[in-house]
């Protein structure tokens, strides 16, 4: 029994032995010392089995030993996969980490590029530029003053049905994002100046043209709306036309600049006083442009007269006689070029029933072609109301109305 | 179409039948004077149909021609200093603001009959453009159609020169303040009544009274672009002011004895004031502009010069200009718009009450004649 103990004991002490130099071996692929460990573990193996080889067949504890040999290869090997993937892992934490700093970095490189250079005009950077322009006039109190290239009409107006202005007013003034309701909250005056073409003559109107006047008109109308609203004279808001040569938007000491490429969404456009830290900078930069922009608009004319005046010789072209009856208005928007407009694909609005419909995004508003030339019309029908001698005929100051050019007063067209 | 002797011609043909036009509508007497526009359709829908149609063709014409003639200016003839500079002189010749062809063309059209020497024109090619480009203004501005972009122009080349010159840029100048004060008083009354305040009151110290004479009004000019484009400045300077009085501001017309004498002489290329003649013309002048007049306007003589220092200016509410006596046509320089500072100085001066004026409304021919008598002997002193 004693014996058996023993040589029980003495099989584990050889097992021990041999799963751990094998399974140090292992790791050390039978190199050095560990050579002479391997010698020393086969050793008491050998004079253990010849020992025995009276009581059982010395094959078995071979088998028994190969076993071992076996099981500790397998374990070392294991061991090693799970040191490589920690390594690995550790390696892959530290690549992530470099990326992380690289992205950072870049991230702070494009950030102050754009600054630099500028947010492109697309579809995506014009609304974001929108947005935070009219956050800016409804904060601004003293002076709005900009270049306008593209008289912006928000897409609320084209999604108006029926009575039309009052639907468009009563909604956009809740409306964020309009500039109805960024208006309503400004109490700067506000100064828009266009370089818009000189008419000549037999000129044939193309889509982009008639869309300046349109988003002109559209937006008189709205600075009419809001001057009503106001009842305060010294706060103007007013539209010059004027040969501006810079694109500049200045709202109180905010200062932005559009560097003007083919086509408006090529442009881009900067907050110039991003990088100036002090209100004096900001000041000294918002004064300048400013400036530049008021001797402009003080050379310029007023954007009604220009409008009126592009109704009249469109009006003496479709060969109709008094512009403000409703019946012949359109007649002489044709002349302007409408009903192009209306047929080429633009960003104001999609018709029913148009190739261009399947691509069009949620932004976009879907209209019939017959509410696009009623909305059209009556963008103009509602200037000519606001900007003509009406309210001044009923106030019995007739002579007074007797100028071809108006202020804020205008005679019919005849 | 391009800028040759042809358009030129066909341009100032125009411009001398408007501008004849014009002259007899500014002396109308009516009481439902307005003012007076070329063609105007509205009032010709009666007409028979053949002839409201030879009238609406006429208009087209002029119209298509005023506005291709303007865009022309506007396009070939070009910022030429500027340019010049951009290109480094690649355009040759002294930098000017004009392009000499475009100078030669417009002598060779005969238009003006004798064409200055090269000595005389030199550094007046800007004051050319200017002429003619106001004068495409105002043919548009009668034809109902204000396009305010040959003004820009003008306005952009007289802040680079330091004023416009003497003659018709002159006159509009004056037309814009007189214009510019009405339409501020209509923007007001917009809302609500129309009232009249000191806020409105427009003053002037007149170096060549149109407002007192017919024959001032249609005075010969030695400049370099026709008669007939003066004439139509002046006219729509006193069509200005008349539109000024029918809508009943304020006003206070101060005339100079001296100033008046001399451009009356001038006018009338004679060497003597003619009292009597210069009474009747005044009373019919006066009559015809003030004949419902409100309290608050005054046409005044200053029996002589202001000691203030205020040179003949016309000065609205937010706008004004001062312009040199030019009754010699030696003198090219008209004047400039006045600063927002000067403005108010010179209207403080020009308002104070004792100027040592002279009402010259409400009198009789006989009465007239006898200040003008005492005009005519600047030796003695004035009987009034």
């Amino acid at each position: 029994m004693e014996g058996s103990i023993v040589k029980s004991l003495a099989v584990v002490c050889i097992s021990i032995l041999w799963f751990r130099t094998f399974r140090l071996s292992a790791l050390a692929r039978w190199r050095g010392w560990r050579r002479w460990l391997v010698a020393l573990s086969v050793l008491p193996a050998i004079v253990f089995a010849l020992a025995m080889q009276a009581a059982y067949e010395p094959a078995v504890f071979v088998m028994a030993l190969v076993a071992i040999y076996v099981a500790a290869e397998h374990y070392s090997g294991l061991r090693e996969a799970a040191r490589d993937l920690k390594e690995g892992n550790r390696r892959l934490r530290r690549n992530v980490d470099a990326v992380n700093d690289s992205v950072a970095v870049v991230s702070a490189k494009v950030r102050e590029a754009t600054d630099l250079v500028g947010t492109l005009l697309n579809a995506e950077g014009m609304d974001n530029w929108k947005f935070e322009l009219y956050g800016e006039y409804k904060k601004s109190t003293r002076r709005v003053d900009g270049v306008v290239r593209y008289f912006d009409i928000d897409p609320l107006w084209w999604r108006c049905r029926s009575g039309r202005w009052a639907e468009y007013f009563k909604s956009a003034e809740d409306g964020d994002g309009t500039l109805f309701n960024a208006l309503l909250a400004c109490s700067a005056t506000v100064q828009f100046v266009a370089d818009l073409p000189f008419p000549g003559s037999r000129m044939s109107w193309s889509a982009a043209q008639f869309r300046d006047l349109l988003g002109l008109a559209w937006q008189l109308v709205v600075f009419a709306e809001v001057a009503r609203r106001r009842n305060n004279p010294n706060k103007y808001l007013r539209v010059r036309i004027s040969g501006a040569p810079s694109w500049m938007h200045v709202v109180d000491s905010a200062t932005y600049q559009v560097v003007e490429r083919h086509s408006l969404a090529q442009s881009t456009v900067r907050r110039l006083d991003k990088n100036l830290s002090t209100d004096p900078d900001r000041n000294r930069l918002s004064d300048w442009a400013r400036r530049n922009i008021r001797t402009f608009a003080f050379r310029g004319t007023p954007g009604e007269e220009y409008l009126l005046g592009c109704l009249r010789i469109a009006t003496l072209e479709a060969g109709e006689d008094d512009v403000l009856k409703g019946a012949s208005l359109s007649a002489v928007l044709r002349e302007l070029g409408m009903f192009t407009f209306i047929d080429t694909p633009g960003t104001d609005f999609i018709i029913v029933g148009k190739p261009d419909e399947v691509l069009a995004s949620a932004s976009i508003p879907i209209i019939t072609r017959d509410d696009a030339l009623t909305l059209c019309i009556e963008v103009f029908e509602r200037f000519l109301q606001d900007y003509c001698f009406d309210p001044l005929e009923k106030a019995g100051l007739k002579d007074a109305l007797e100028d071809g050019t108006t202020g804020n007063v205008a005679e019919r067209l005849a | 179409m391009e800028l040759n002797a042809t358009t030129f011609s066909a341009f100032w043909a125009d411009v001398q039948e408007i501008a004849d036009f014009l002259t007899r509508q500014t002396r109308r007497h009516d009481a439902d004077w307005t003012l007076p526009r070329v063609y105007v359709e509205r009032n010709l829908s009666n007409l028979p149909r053949d002839c409201y149609e030879h009238h609406r063709s006429t208009r087209a014409g002029l119209l298509e021609r005023t506005l291709g003639f303007t865009q022309l200016l506007l396009t070939q003839v070009g910022n030429m200093p500027m340019l010049n500079e951009t290109l480094g002189g690649a355009l040759g010749g002294t930098p000017g603001w004009v392009d000499r062809r475009w100078v030669a063309e417009y002598f060779q059209s005969g238009v003006v009959s004798a064409q200055p020497s090269a000595k005389d024109m030199e550094g007046r090619d800007g004051e050319l453009l200017m002429e003619q480009l106001t004068v495409a203004w105002l043919v548009l501005y009668f034809l109902s159609v204000p396009m305010g972009h040959a003004w820009e122009r003008v306005r952009r080349i007289a802040d680079e020169q330091g004023g416009y010159p003497a003659g018709v840029c002159m006159a509009k100048s004056i037309g814009d303040v007189y214009r510019g004060a009405r339409m501020n008083a209509l923007r007001r009354a917009k809302e609500g009544p129309l009232r009249p305040g000191d806020e409105d009151l427009v003053l002037v110290l007149s170096a060549h009274p149109s407002l007192l004479s017919s024959d001032l009004l249609t005075r010969p000019d030695k400049k370099l672009t026709p008669d007939a484009g003066h004439q139509l400045g002046r006219c729509y300077a006193l069509l200005q002011l008349r539109l000024l009085v029918a809508l009943g501001l304020p006003l206070r017309y101060i005339v100079p004895t001296s100033s008046f004498r001399r451009a009356w002489e001038y006018a009338l290329n004679s060497g003597r004031f003619d009292a009597g003649r210069a009474a009747a013309d005044a009373l019919h002048c006066l009559d015809s502009v003030f004949h419902r007049r409100t309290g608050g306007q005054s046409v005044e003589v200053l029996a002589d010069s202001l000691e203030s220092g205020v040179p003949p200016c016309v000065l609205g509410p937010r706008s004004g200009v001062y312009m040199l006596d030019t009754a010699s046509p030696d003198i090219r320089f008209g004047g400039n718009r006045v600063s927002d500072r000067l403005l108010s100085t010179y209207r403080h001066r020009l308002g104070r009450k004792d100027l040592g004026t002279q009402p010259l409304l409400d009198q009789s021919e006989a009465q007239l004649a006898a200040m003008f008598v005492a005009l005519a002997n600047p030796g003695r002193t004035p009987a009034f």
